[in-house]
């Protein structure tokens, strides 16, 4: 196979990689970055990121967990971002308040009880919240969560701990 | 599992589920889509032909003398689309728009707002009888403007259409408004941008009005200045009623959003915005554009209107959006875009707003925005949006037209 097939076919993995399992990388980048059109643009930008350099999608068998470990880097650069420019003033970024902003999903998370949750998360440190929605949203097992994350064991399950921890926390301050 | 275990699985499934399969916007092809940059000539019929030599030689004397360098350093080459960097040019301290005065609609007056307070510093009502205008472009210069106005003759309006070269004084009062030479255009434009390199104007124009018929704009023209050469374009469903937004200052792409709803009978409006390429065939406007930002087919949301940064590389639109805010119907967002992927680079603004539609004018330098037609809660303000930083300053007044009688607030504005 020559250099250019092989870059072909590359980016034909790699685009049925990412129409398979679009909607599920922006689910979790919801997840993370609570707004779905910043959602769907971290998504797309991974996307656009990989397309330019095909041929580095991880190891074989592991594509899917380094596309979703693409997404938790965007994800994280754009919860940066939002620090950075809440800091510079409010009238940047998104507002905080996009839990309960969307019309049509805003039917589904009404319960308090829900949002309550997706706020204390919201409220984790990064790769605390990254490893409860891996763990919690995707079901990965530690090992998985590890790989994705390029982390050990160790560090998810103290990660997952503190996180539980935190959220109990926040969520005991929340109940009457 | 624990029970916070099972209240973070089930609080994340629910959110993950929110997120519906058809609401995703799909990903972008795979390739860009390197079509052939070989042009097709195409002259513009007689008429427009007329229309558009005539004013060849005037315009480019305006609009092509004060191109920031940088402009042309950025044409022609790739763009980055980023919002602008570094110290903003000096802010121009006035804008014009068009008005229609509720106790004399027969006439749309040319007027002269301060950016900063929106209060009127000069307006044409008084010295310009016979003339009710249509259509205002900016230029590179922030005292010299475009118009297309046309005469109301026995209270007739719609038909020969002309364009006026607005000049103002460096205190904002109209130094002059003068026709440009050349025969009248047959029909009405409705929509008029310039290239700020002097060389193209973007015209939207239809036939003559009959009166309880209507008119529908029958097409969109991107007029090469140097040679009367043009593309041309025909609105249909779902551009079937476009509002051009802006050039980019090489005047190779123009970027327009239509109404969302508008034209119902004959074809409806999608609410989206959209850019087209003078690279782009003649013909069906929805097919030689393509959608940068999705539209809502649903009437009253959507995209309403567009200004895009002189490089072309990013498109601004203010859109409009169904909220469940408590006491409000709708919100208005005004956010920054890749003009070539339609990724949303950065939400500047967003404000409740039930009722006009919002209108955004870019200030020739590319740096600020203003952002008109806002009905806010709890006072209504047009908003000077700082394009590098997203900072939002209220301009005095609400600038949103009304129905009481010696209403000056423009529904179309140029900055």
């Amino acid at each position: 196979m020559t250099v250019a097939e092989q870059r072909a076919a590359d980016g034909q993995q790699l685009a049925s990689l990412f129409q398979q399992h679009h909607v599920d990388l922006v689910r979790l980048a919801v997840l993370l970055v609570q707004d779905q059109p910043t959602a769907e643009d971290t998504v797309q930008d991974v996307y656009l990121r990989l397309q330019a350099r095909r041929g580095q999608l991880g190891r074989e068998g592991e594509e899917l967990a380094y596309i979703r470990a693409c997404v938790l880097n965007g994800c994280r650069s754009v919860l940066r971002r939002r620090r950075i420019a809440a800091r510079v003033g409010p009238s940047i970024g998104v507002s905080v308040d996009v839990l309960a902003g969307e019309s049509a999903e805003a039917e589904v998370i009404r319960s308090e009880e829900r949002r309550q949750v997706l706020v204390a998360l919201a409220g984790l440190p990064a790769r605390r919240r990254e490893v409860l929605v891996l763990r919690y949203y995707l079901g990965l097992s530690e090992a998985q969560i590890a790989a994705t994350l390029g982390i050990s064991n160790g560090s998810v399950k103290s990660a997952a701990a503190r996180g539980l921890a935190g959220l109990a926390k926040a969520l005991e301050k929340e109940s009457p | 599992m624990t029970g916070i275990q099972e209240r973070l699985a089930d609080a994340l499934a629910a959110r993950a589920e929110a997120v519906e399969v058809a609401s995703v916007r799909p990903l972008p092809a795979a390739k860009v889509d390197e079509r052939s940059v070989k042009r097709r000539r195409a002259w513009l019929t007689p008429a427009a032909a007329a229309f558009s030599v005539a004013v060849i030689a005037t315009v480019v004397g305006i609009v092509a003398q004060q191109v920031p360098r940088d402009n042309h350093e950025r044409s022609g080459a790739a763009m980055s689309a980023t919002l602008p960097g570094g110290p903003p040019a000096p802010l121009p301290r006035y804008f014009v728009g068009l008005y229609s005065d509720p106790s004399n609609d027969l006439f749309n007056n040319l007027a002269v707002y301060d950016a900063a307070t929106g209060t009127v510093v000069d307006d044409t009502a008084s010295r310009t009888d016979g003339l009710t205008f249509t259509a205002v472009a900016a230029t590179a210069s922030s005292t010299e403007f475009l118009v297309a106005a046309e005469p109301v003759s026995g209270g007739d309006i719609g038909c020969g259409a002309t364009l006026y070269e607005v000049k103002l004084t460096p205190a904002g009062l109209l130094a002059s408004v003068s026709a440009l030479p050349g025969a009248p255009h047959p029909g009405y434009v409705s929509n008029l941008e310039a290239s700020a390199d002097g060389r193209t104007i973007a015209v939207e124009s239809g036939p003559c009005y009959v009166q309880g018929q209507g008119s529908w704009p029958d097409r969109v023209q991107l007029v090469s200045l140097a040679g009367g050469r043009a593309r041309g374009w025909t609105p249909g469903g779902p551009t079937v009623i476009p509002s051009l937004g802006s050039l980019s200052s090489d005047g190779r792409s123009l970027a327009f959003s239509n109404d969302a709803g508008a034209g119902v009978g004959r074809a409806m409006n999608d609410g989206a915005a959209r850019i087209v390429l003078t690279s782009a065939r003649n013909g069906p406007l929805t097919a030689a554009a393509r959608v940068v930002v999705r539209g809502s087919l649903s009437p009253g949301y959507g995209v309403e209107s567009v200004a895009m940064s002189p490089d072309g590389a990013v498109l601004y639109a203010c859109s409009r959006h169904l909220t469940t805010a408590a006491g409000h119907h709708n919100s208005v967002v005004f956010a920054a875009y890749d003009a070539a992927s339609g990724r949303v680079i950065r939400e500047l603004g967003s404000w409740y707003s039930n009722q006009a539609p919002c209108e955004v004018a870019m200030a020739p330098s590319g740096d600020y925005a203003l952002v008109t037609g806002l009905f806010t809660s709890p006072a209504p303000y047009a908003y000077r949006v700082n394009l590098s930083t997203g900072q939002a300053m209220p301009v005095g007044r609400a600038l949103v037209p009304g129905t009481a009688p010696g209403d000056k607030d423009p529904y179309t504005i140029a900055w």
